[in-house]
């Protein structure tokens, strides 16, 4: 029998612990993860890898990665990667709103073609300018928003 | 890696995952899917001989549920082992976000017509012969010179008479994997195999271990 997307706080977590038993670090970043949206999924917009390592205890760079790559496929879809141009990273004023998502970088990468989206310019080396963040996915907020945070 | 700051070019540099994401996110036609998924199930069996020694009494259906387990981890496949369609194919995977399927029979080698029994569940029993539709054969090789085993596999599928067979090399692993083409007796189409040899071979030679053989040896165990 094919395994449905869990849709309830409980059968997220027991779908993570089936998948991720094996590895100890990777459950306890997913767990972490899911915690996280639980008390944050209602108004994140912008989560970084970083908001996700500093949201538990002892936690390991390598892991956050891979829950979060996890967490955004659609096993257990309760994240979506995205990606941010900053022209240069000390100067806030130069980060775009535009919000590109996977597809969008694909295309980038396929085409070798990145305009600033400010000015219109090519911009060569335009992978050292996009920066990685998630976002709940609309999933995530649904399966959350009657569960109370603790 | 500054997790605050990650930008596409340091995620892609330090993660080898990160442009198989990517592709798995994008995949629009089957050939993409199989392409990234081929690379995927690679990964899982290079773990797989990486930790052998811990393998040597596992059976057929432990190491095939772990790598459909193995294969859930990447998120963007459903990997089921033992579905049942005329029987128990060993390992169905789904591309979650296209559909698209991959089938897959597993077998410990024991002999070459015990492989070739796989096989020929894998092309007249399980299989839906359609012609977009790819498959695998994966022998769990314990024994030595699984180079050899899989020469002599082809060899024995080369001399089974099936129509318009075709080889080619795998160019991800030429030694251990290679894939076969024939038409297919129910639907007349090309039905692609990928023969995958899971080098599972241990058995150290090292002073340590031939004193632990010879202490075992001494307890009758």
């Amino acid at each position: 029998m094919e395994n449905i997307v869990p849709t309830t706080e409980q059968s997220v977590r027991e779908r993570i612990d089936e998948i991720w038993r094996g590895d100890t670090k990777t459950l306890r970043s997913c767990n972490a993860i899911v915690s996280y949206l639980i008390a944050n999924a209602k108004q994140a917009n912008y989560i970084t890898l970083q908001s996700l390592y500093s949201s538990y205890e002892d936690p390991d760079a390598g892991a956050v990665l891979k829950a979060a790559k996890f967490l955004s496929g659609e096993e257990v879809p309760l994240l979506e990667m995205k990606f941010q141009y900053i022209n240069d990273e000390d100067d806030e004023e130069t980060a775009s709103n535009e919000e590109y998502s996977v597809s969008d970088i694909e295309r980038f990468r396929r085409t070798g073609s990145f305009e600033d989206p400010r000015t219109g310019e090519q911009v060569p080396d335009f992978e050292r300018n996009l920066y990685i963040f998630f976002v709940p996915t609309a999933f995530a907020k649904e399966v959350f928003s009657k569960v109370v945070a603790r | 890696m500054n997790l605050e700051k990650l930008t596409l070019e340091q995620w892609a540099a330090a993660d080898k995952e990160a442009e198989r994401f990517i592709r798995r996110k994008t995949a629009k036609q089957y050939d993409q899917f199989a392409d990234v998924f081929y690379d995927d199930l690679l990964d899982v069996i290079r773990e797989f001989e990486e930790t052998r020694s811990q393998r040597q009494n596992d059976g057929e259906n432990r190491m095939t549920s772990e790598i459909c387990i193995n294969l859930r981890r990447f998120g963007a496949y459903d990997a089921i082992h033992n579905r049942d369609a005329s029987g128990a194919i060993d390992i169905t995977v789904t591309h979650r976000l296209q559909g698209f399927k991959w089938i897959g029979e597993a077998k410990i080698f024991t002999s070459l017509p015990s492989l070739e029994q796989g096989f020929k569940q894998l092309t007249t029993r399980y299989s839906l012969a359609a012609p977009e539709y790819k498959t695998g054969l994966l022998a769990y090789i314990f024994r030595d010179d699984a180079k050899g085993k899989m020469r002599d596999w082809k060899e024995r599928l080369g001399n089974a008479s099936l129509p318009d067979l075709a080889f080619s090399d795998c160019s991800r692993r030429k030694e251990l994997h290679f894939y076969s083409t024939h038409k297919h007796a129910s639907s007349g189409c090309n039905f692609e195999v990928w023969h995958i040899g899971v080098a599972l071979h241990y058995y150290p030679t090292d002073t340590s271990a031939e004193q632990t053989r010879a202490r075992r040896k001494a307890k009758g165990q």
